[in-house]
């Protein structure tokens, strides 16, 4: 018995090793295939980046379209933040409620068929009624074979500009969820919902044709992760590398970075109608903590704009001239012992995922701490922090204001005119708001937009930095990272639009 | 006697199955965040008008009391339905069916990482106690429970990737994009499963019947490796069957470091858009993993020690 017993463990243990000794073979065989298999055969752009939209399949199944090289608006967005010809050669408005776009001539979707007014026309209707989203507000009509006409429910002179969105790309009626139908440079061959999509050259694309046969677009959300595949070489193009990276990327001889303007201020915003900073002699003082250009120098590594207002000089009516307020701690204290600051805790919110905006927030404590002001410095998740920053308890916050259209006078208004929409809630129920100074810059702002004065424009930016509404700090920057054997990429300032078809092989 | 341990078994599941979604459900209304407000900034590119928070409150029904907006979800759960994506308007079931593969690989694949490396480790910590092996086998478990394990994932990145370039660096697809996920994932638990099985080991290895096998003329490697790993193994077990839990929720780091569309990634994104279906859905469908793996355990319990047996167990 014992002896059969030996005998069976000796042929089961011969038994498992050969069966061991098969998966490893197997697993090192299999390694090596997937590992000859993932190679690069330099027809192929490969571009990562990380959309913040990327799950938003609602609105066109993952992909961003208008970011994406698939998918094409009426209008792009130059790098002066100025809407320029794209599907629509031109745009007219008389009353600045009806608007009619002439449709460029000679574009074709992918399934072949002309672009026409008629089918943008069934297609915004199909997307309204689907999606029940503002899009088209009161109606949008072909008035003929290339002229659309869009009605909407109040005027708006920058209508046109707002079309640059993302929600306004175009695509054929019979676009579904699996087959995207569009006008761009390259057209989806293969995508399924919620992960990378692969797209190859359009021939008959309407503009040049694109340097690349195809072209493929992962999202990959974490940036150390798209700067390694950088590095590793599988991928060309890593949009939105972290600063912090930008110095080790440029060591690499064979990539390099480029950088691009973007149309987003940051600052330290203050509620003008929270104690302690609803009292102007505390803003002032929250002023001269910092000079922009040390700020930018040793915690950004000199990489961006500092900013002196909300609007970046790049834009056209961007005010000149606006008021300085020079770094004195001095000055800093006195004021704040002048104001009406009783030693409370002042909160500075922060969302943790803004790049840095620990150490931002650190540079406040201590300097705050430095004039006898006592502060708490709260990281919140970006849901808590949108909901805390909105509530009338919220007193300092660090971070963005931006617009992801050419509708610049947009940002103006939804930051300080009392109907924006930072303010509106508070206004409407609690006659206060956030970062509205009131009436007098209300008027003005509208002025700019509905009559479209831009010295009004200018006069509310006065206005708003007189009355040290908010601390600002940069002008932000997109930086891209790529192999130096691509050319060509350039992000537009909002929304990271880019012409992909333009990215080509160095020569 | 087997079949009012299953009666039991089942009336104690569908109770953790209610308390889990109860306190789930409590959780996320009282975290700071209004879906409405997060889900249409981030889809408009804007902060919402009021009418548009109102709207999309309505249409969700998150206008409701919290109270009346759990029973509805618990009489579509009941009816098999986990609800609808506020975020993207698709079905929870279809979004986990979908990021379900991914996860479930890289779990067992970091499961069989630990494994490997532990039962090993483990047993030579023991057999050589107080040596050099044993030494350095407590300080690399140290270092495993230590080192964070998105941290691992980026150094084998670096190395794997970068400088040695055999591995990709992140992705799904063949078996070549499961290694370093899977390492990164198991280190830690190896790291626990080694100290484990080496404490194990050692009792029994002291017990009588090993002296008896010893004694009967078997060889060491025998006596190691059949008796005395076989009842060393049976406290492992649980500790192992427990960790696959706690690797479900590691996958939800290793899945962003490595840009793996599972369950982790999509809960990640649901809790940060507060997609509360979403998130109730993933932390069921965790909770379900978890409580079958318990009961997967305690079979095992009769497989490996047939004195154990799960009616008496369970009363």
């Amino acid at each position: 018995m014992g002896t059969n017993l030996h005998r069976l463990e000796r042929d089961g243990t011969v038994s498992r090793r050969r069966l061991l000794g098969g998966i490893v073979s197997a697993s090192i065989a299999g390694v090596a295939g997937c590992l000859t298999s993932d190679t690069a055969d330099g027809s192929t752009l490969r571009i990562a980046k990380a959309d913040p939209l990327n799950n938003e399949y609602q609105f066109f199944d993952g992909v961003i379209l208008p970011h994406s090289p698939v998918a094409e608006t009426l209008v792009y967005v130059d790098n002066e933040v100025q809407a320029e010809p794209w599907l629509a050669t031109d745009w007219e408005s008389s009353d600045a409620r009806t608007w009619e776009f002439t449709l460029r001539e000679g574009v074709q979707f992918h399934n072949g068929d002309e672009l026409t007014a008629e089918l943008l026309e069934e297609y915004f209707l199909a997307y309204e009624a689907e999606r029940g989203l503002e899009v088209v507000d009161r109606g949008v009509q072909a008035v003929d074979d290339m002229v659309l006409q869009f009605e909407l429910a109040e005027p708006n002179p920058k209508f046109p500009e707002e079309t640059a969105r993302h929600w306004m790309s175009v695509l054929h009626p019979d676009s579904t969820e699996e087959e995207v139908i569009a006008t761009g440079p390259y057209q989806i061959e293969e995508h399924e919902i919620g992960s990378d999509f692969e797209a190859v050259r359009f021939d008959e694309y309407w503009g040049d044709q694109p340097g690349f046969e195809r072209l493929e677009l992962r999202d990959i959300q974490d940036d150390r992760t798209r700067r390694f595949e950088l590095e590793a070489g599988n991928v060309d193009v890593a949009v939105e590398v972290s600063p912090d990276h930008v110095s080790a990327i440029e060591d690499d001889p064979e990539l390099r970075v480029e950088s691009f303007e973007q149309m987003r201020t940051f600052a330290l915003w203050t509620n003008i109608y929270n104690s302690p900073t609803d009292d102007p002699d505390f803003r002032l003082a929250l002023q001269h903590l910092i000079d922009q250009e040390t700020f930018v120098e040793e915690l950004l590594e000199d990489r961006y704009l500092p900013a002196r207002g909300t609007i970046p000089p790049y834009v056209s009516w961007a005010a000149e001239d606006l008021p300085e307020y020079e770094h004195d701690m001095d000055r800093a204290r006195e004021l704040v012992e002048q104001s009406s600051y009783d030693g409370e805790t002042v909160t500075i919110a922060v969302a943790n995922r803004t790049i840095n905006g620990d150490t931002f927030a650190e540079v406040f404590r201590d300097r705050l701490a430095d004039v006898g002001v006592d502060t708490e410095v709260r990281m919140m998740e970006w849901s808590a922090y949108l909901d805390f920053t909105g509530s009338p308890e919220n007193q300092l916050e660090l971070g963005g204001a931006s617009i992801l259209d050419a509708n610049v006078k947009g940002l103006l208004k939804r930051q300080y005119h009392s109907e924006g929409l930072l303010n509106l809630d508070l206004y409407r129920s609690e006659g206060t708001g956030m970062h509205n100074p009131g009436e007098a810059v209300d008027a003005l702002i509208d002025a700019g937009i509905h009559d479209d004065d831009t010295d009004a424009l200018r006069e509310a930016q006065h206005r708003v930095r007189e009355m040290t509404i908010g601390v600002p700090l940069f002008h932000d920057r997109i930086f891209v990272a790529m192999h130096e054997d691509v050319t060509g990429v350039e992000i537009a300032p909002v929304s990271n639009q880019a012409h992909w078809g333009n990215v080509a092989p160095t020569e | 006697m087997f079949a009012r341990y299953l009666v039991s078994r089942v009336a104690s599941v569908i109770g953790v199955l209610f308390a889990v979604s109860v306190i789930t459900y409590g959780l996320i209304h009282l975290t700071p965040g209004d879906p409405a407000e997060t889900i249409l900034t981030q889809q408009l590119e804007q902060p919402p008008t009021p009418q548009q928070v109102e709207e999309f409150r309505a249409e969700q029904g998150l206008d409701e009391p919290v109270y009346i907006q759990y029973v509805h979800w618990l009489g579509d759960v009941l009816q098999g339905d986990l609800g609808v994506s506020y975020y993207n308007d698709r079905s929870v079931s279809a979004l986990m069916i979908e990021a379900l593969p991914a996860t479930v690989e890289l779990a067992v694949a970091g499961m069989l990482v630990s494994l490997a490396i532990a039962l090993p480790a483990g047993v030579l910590s023991a057999v050589y106690q107080n040596t050099r092996i044993d030494r350095i086998s407590q300080i690399v478990a140290l270092l495993g429970v230590s080192v964070p394990n998105f941290w691992l994932g980026f150094m084998l990145i670096l190395v794997f990737s970068i400088y040695l370039g055999v591995l990709p660096v992140s992705g799904v697809g063949g078996l070549d994009h499961l290694i370093l996920p899977a390492i990164a994932l198991g280190t830690g638990m190896a790291a626990v499963v080694t100290r484990l099985v080496r404490t194990s080991m050692l009792e029994v290895m002291e017990a009588e019947y090993i002296d008896t096998a010893r004694s009967a003329g078997l060889s060491e490697r025998i006596v190691i490796w059949k008796h005395t790993l076989r009842n060393a193994l049976i406290p492992v077990v649980t500790v192992v069957g427990l960790q696959f839990g706690r690797v479900l929720n590691g996958t939800v780091v290793i899945e962003i470091v490595f840009d793996r569309p599972g369950l982790g990634a999509l809960l990640v994104e649901a809790i940060f858009a507060r997609d509360y279906p979403v998130v109730q859905g993933v932390v069921l469908l965790t909770a379900v993993v978890f409580v079958v793996s318990n009961f997967c355990v305690d079979l095992l319990y009769k497989r490996l020690d047939p004195r154990v047996t799960l009616g008496e167990q369970a009363q």
